[in-house]
């Protein structure tokens, strides 16, 4: 990635001051922003989640339905007498989808509806307060899958119980699946599950040949304000990207910087404190919210960030924005310094933009960390696969993720491939190119928290290579580790 | 060339002397120099401390490729900053090396990099806008907006930090030695810096006449919220009144004028809610009044030593005073009930004409007035009756002229009630909680 010019020399920087040094310009990428439709216009909560699952079903099910038109060509197998040898002969006609309702049995035909996994340890707050129960509020476990759950398939009217080839712990609920199997004669009330499928990813509109390096650096998990935070390596992730930094050739690649992208969580969950909201007014009058001084710290890091580079900041779990998704960009009286800036913006959780033709979809990590939790997949980059393959960037919404009651529409639903998908606050960085069935090439990018790694992840437009930033000052130095 | 010579000194003084941690950036800020430039600086220095034999400790930035930090599999674009004694080490285990360069030098051996943050952190804080002036990249679309396109909204903090517009420095100053003076008054401080903030945004001048209206904007709302924090709403401008009142009468020559602009707005104010006031009620008016009264007596006294601080701190700009025929939207004109400015509506009546006429709305207010008749019987009569008022200097004299020998007397009585009411009950308060311990036994 970092091919070396002729003449570098790494020391030239060890010697006499001279005055020529150069500076260079900042390379500025086309940027357009997609994420209109993350932004909430009204906000009413008044209504119920139902119309988000009806929209969702509505709106995906003919892409699903296509999907496994393609998939699933019926045939009878034919075994010829004398040699033995199996043939399959398509039958000439399309597959049986069917309604729930217009079930027959041991009739093969495919079933397109919403996945529904039951959990026997997920926490319910009706088991919570009920009095017959006599139940402790359950603790709150990592993970809250078990042997026991099931999956059920729900379409408008009806729900039928899944049994078969597909595997219970790896999914979640709020997938819209087409299922190929039949509800046996013998045993009414179930599914029988042969094949299954999504709905497919859409096809990528291919990326417009960059000349030069340009790169877009995301970074996650600042969070500011905690035991933790690595101000020291964040000062030096802030000059490294303004260009000083480094000798001049160091400082002439870190101009290819187009842009930077903080996915989330620049506070740190001690600055959520909630204690005050316990306390008597009296007692608490003079005391300050945690947050506020973390945020002015953020205005300066952002002020020196903006003034050199375009920044995008998303708001994360523990930042103060709503907590439902998708999360609204943060108010700019927050950074009343960085604002003065143009090239400073705040933006929604999650975040869809192109830069020089390179489409990005991103989150700051909580889809991610909520499938985590309910089902067994454990991987950041298998997750962020599995929604690919989904069609849907958090399907656990609204179920145990916070979502807004959406009326008419689903923005979380992926319509458009992208180029880019990346999650942040995970804990560790990683990557992996995701080859879809269309040809479509995603890259995936697990970003990691930068309190606990101090490593920022540097993405090359032209190259789609992914190279993480580490800064640190090393153990002899470090405060207390 | 001429910096070069004197840097090596003055880096010895920093680092020998005063025993500061001399960073690149520090370097850079202080002597106005490019921030690679400052870098080869920090390395001649090392270097001549080494022939020299004097012992300072230098830490180094590295950054290059690095394999599998932290069990990544890929290679790792590292940065670090670490001490002279591993930089070699440091270098062997990176596959390639993209640059080196000084971090910093110090006279003693660095424990954590804290300190090496703080070392600029002030430094930094204060030049956040030229910063970008001594790095190597430039970018054209990154230009902050001037100050006055920043939102209005900002507090007494955020304005000691705005080294921008004077008219933030002279409020700044108004309300910082207001708070110093009055203690008990922090809340309307905090009003009067919100409501002086407000109006320095909103008018943008000349310095002098910007500051002589934020000063008699923020002396009249300072007396507002003061009253507020009080009394009702309509004892907003009563209070006001009676600051005007002092001021009017023990003004000092520089401040006189600015304050003649107050009373002539106050003067309105006043004759307007005077007869507000009565309608609430005898008693609340009677209380309200002697309560301001005193109030306004002490806050006679406190204004004066503010004004003269004041007008001794700030620069004679003030000689200049323009009449500012538009102060402020929220200031209308009302009546002067009080006994003492009796002298003074009338002087200043000749005054409100020329800054009525600047003002564009006329008010016509209906107003529930007390009159005072002498019943047939021989009785005193107070009846409320809904009088049409509009704010017109003719109508003006007539009202305060027969209200303020009305207020006189019940006032005095007021005077005394208030008082006596409290030492009692203070005094009891204390006296029950001392008795009941004695009582215990």
């Amino acid at each position: 990635m970092f091919e070396k010019k002729g003449g570098n020399h790494p020391d030239d920087l060890l010697s006499k001051p001279s005055q020529t040094h150069k500076a260079c310009e900042r390379q500025s990428g086309n940027f357009s922003d997609c994420s209109d439709r993350f932004l909430l216009k009204d906000k009413t909560f008044s209504r119920q989640y139902a119309h988000l699952y009806a929209e969702r079903l509505w709106e995906v099910r003919p892409k699903v339905e296509a999907s496994a038109r393609k998939k699933w060509v019926p045939y009878t197998v034919h075994t010829m007498r004398l040699t033995h040898t199996s043939v399959y002969i398509p039958l000439g006609k399309d597959i049986v989808i069917r309604k729930l309702h217009e079930l027959k049995s041991d009739e093969t035909c495919v079933v397109i509806g919403t996945l529904f996994k039951h959990m026997e340890l997920k926490p319910s707050i009706l088991q919570e307060i009920s009095e017959e129960h006599n139940l402790m509020p359950q603790p709150v476990r990592t993970k809250y899958v078990d042997e026991s759950d099931k999956l059920y398939l729900e379409d408008e009217l009806q729900r039928i119980i899944l049994m078969g080839d597909l595997d219970v712990q790896t999914s979640v609920t709020g997938v819209i699946i087409a299922v190929y199997g039949k509800e046996p004669e013998d045993d009414q009330g179930k599914f029988h599950v042969e094949k299954y499928c999504f709905q497919m990813l859409s096809d990528q509109v291919p990326r417009p040949v960059i000349q030069n390096d340009k790169y877009l650096v995301l970074i996650s998990g600042l969070e500011i304000g905690s035991n933790e935070e690595q101000i020291f390596s964040l000062q030096l992730f802030v000059d490294m990207v303004t260009g000083m930094l480094g000798n001049s050739e160091e400082q002439s690649h870190c101009a290819e910087i187009c842009r930077v992208i903080v996915a989330g969580n620049s506070l740190s969950s001690s600055t959520q404190d909630k204690d005050s909201l316990q306390k008597a007014k009296y007692l608490s009058k003079k005391t300050a919210a945690g947050s506020v001084d973390a945020v002015k710290t953020l205005d300066d890091v952002f002020t020196q960030l903006a003034s050199s580079v375009d920044v995008d900041l998303m708001p994360g779990e523990y930042d103060p924005a709503n907590y439902t998704l998708p999360q609204q960009p943060l108010h700019k009286c927050m950074f009343p310094e960085a604002s003065r800036y143009p090239t400073f913006h705040t933006v929604t959780n999650p975040y869809d933009f192109k830069v020089e033709g390179v489409r990005f979809l991103g989150t700051s990590g909580q889809a991610v960390q909520d499938i985590v939790k309910y089902s067994t997949n454990e991987e950041p980059l298998d997750i962020l696969e599995k929604t690919l393959e989904w069609g849907h960037l958090a399907p656990t919404a609204p179920d145990t993720l916070g979502c807004y009651p959406f009326y008419k529409e689903d923005p979380f639903i992926i319509n458009d491939c992208p180029h880019v998908l990346f999650a942040g606050n995970m804990t560790k960085f990683d990557s992996k190119v995701f080859k879809g069935c269309g040809g479509q090439e995603v890259l995936l990018v697990s970003v990691p928290r930068f309190s606990q790694t101090s490593t920022a992840v540097m993405v090359n437009l032209r190259t789609q290579d992914c190279v993480p930033m580490q800064f640190a000052a090393p153990s002899t130095m470090e405060p207390n580790r | 060339m001429a910096t070069d010579s004197m840097y090596l000194e003055n880096l010895e003084e920093y680092v020998n002397d005063e025993g500061k941690i001399v960073t690149y950036k520090w370097l850079s800020l202080n002597l106005h120099v490019h921030v690679n430039e400052a870098k080869q600086m920090l390395y001649t220095f090392v270097e001549e401390q080494k022939k020299k034999k004097i012992h300072v400790t230098a830490t180094y930035f590295v950054s290059g490729m690095c394999k599998s930090v932290d069990g990544c599999q890929v290679q790792t674009y590292t940065c670090t900053v670490i001490p002279e004694e591993e930089l070699e080490t440091f270098k062997n285990s990176l596959t390639t090396v993209h640059s080196i360069h000084v971090y910093s030098v110090q006279k003693a051996g660095l424990k954590d990099s804290n300190s090496l943050y703080l070392a600029d952190y002030d430094c930094v804080k204060e030049n956040l806008f030229e910063i970008h002036k001594y790095r190597s990249i430039k970018y054209e679309k990154a230009q902050p907006s001037s100050e006055a396109k920043r939102p209005p909204i900002k507090t007494a903090q955020e304005e000691t930090k705005v080294s921008g517009t004077s008219s933030a420095a002279s409020t700044n100053g108004h309300s910082s030695s207001n708070t110093k003076k009055d203690a008990k008054k922090g809340g309307i401080a905090g009003m009067f810096a919100n409501a002086a903030t407000k109006k320095a945004d909103a008018s943008k001048k000349a310095d002098a006449s910007k500051k002589q209206e934020i000063k008699a904007e923020t002396n009249g709302t300072t007396t507002a919220g003061k009253a507020d924090k009080k009394n009702q709403k309509d004892a907003k401008k009563g209070v006001a009144n009676f600051f005007a009142n002092h001021t009017g009468k023990k003004a000092a020559p520089k401040t006189m004028e600015v304050k003649k602009e107050e009373n002539e707005e106050e003067a309105e104010k006043k004759k307007d809610t005077k007869p507000k006031q009565n309608g609430k009620g005898k008693r609340s008016k009677q209380a309200r009044n002697g309560d301001s009264d005193e109030e306004s007596n002490k806050k006679k006294r406190r204004r004066i030593r503010i004004e003269m601080s004041e007008s001794s701190e700030e620069e004679m700009d003030y000689e200049s005073p323009v009449p500012s025929p538009v102060p402020s939207p929220t200031r209308e004109p009302s009546p002067v009930p009080d006994t003492p400015e009796k002298e003074s509506p009338k002087k200043q009546e000749v005054s409100v004409k020329p800054s009525q006429n600047g003002e564009k709305h006329r008010k016509r207010r209906r107003k529930l007035v007390p009159k005072t008749f002498m019943d047939e019987d021989g009785y005193m009569v107070t009846e409320k009756v809904w009088e049409s008022e509009s704010t017109d200097a003719s109508d003006a004299e007539p009202p305060p002229v027969k209200e303020t020998p009305k207020p006189s007397s019940p006032q005095k009585k007021k005077k005394a009630s208030p008082k006596k009411k409290s030492p009692p009950s203070t005094g009891s308060k204390k006296q029950t909680s001392l008795s009941s311990f004695f009582s215990k036994k």
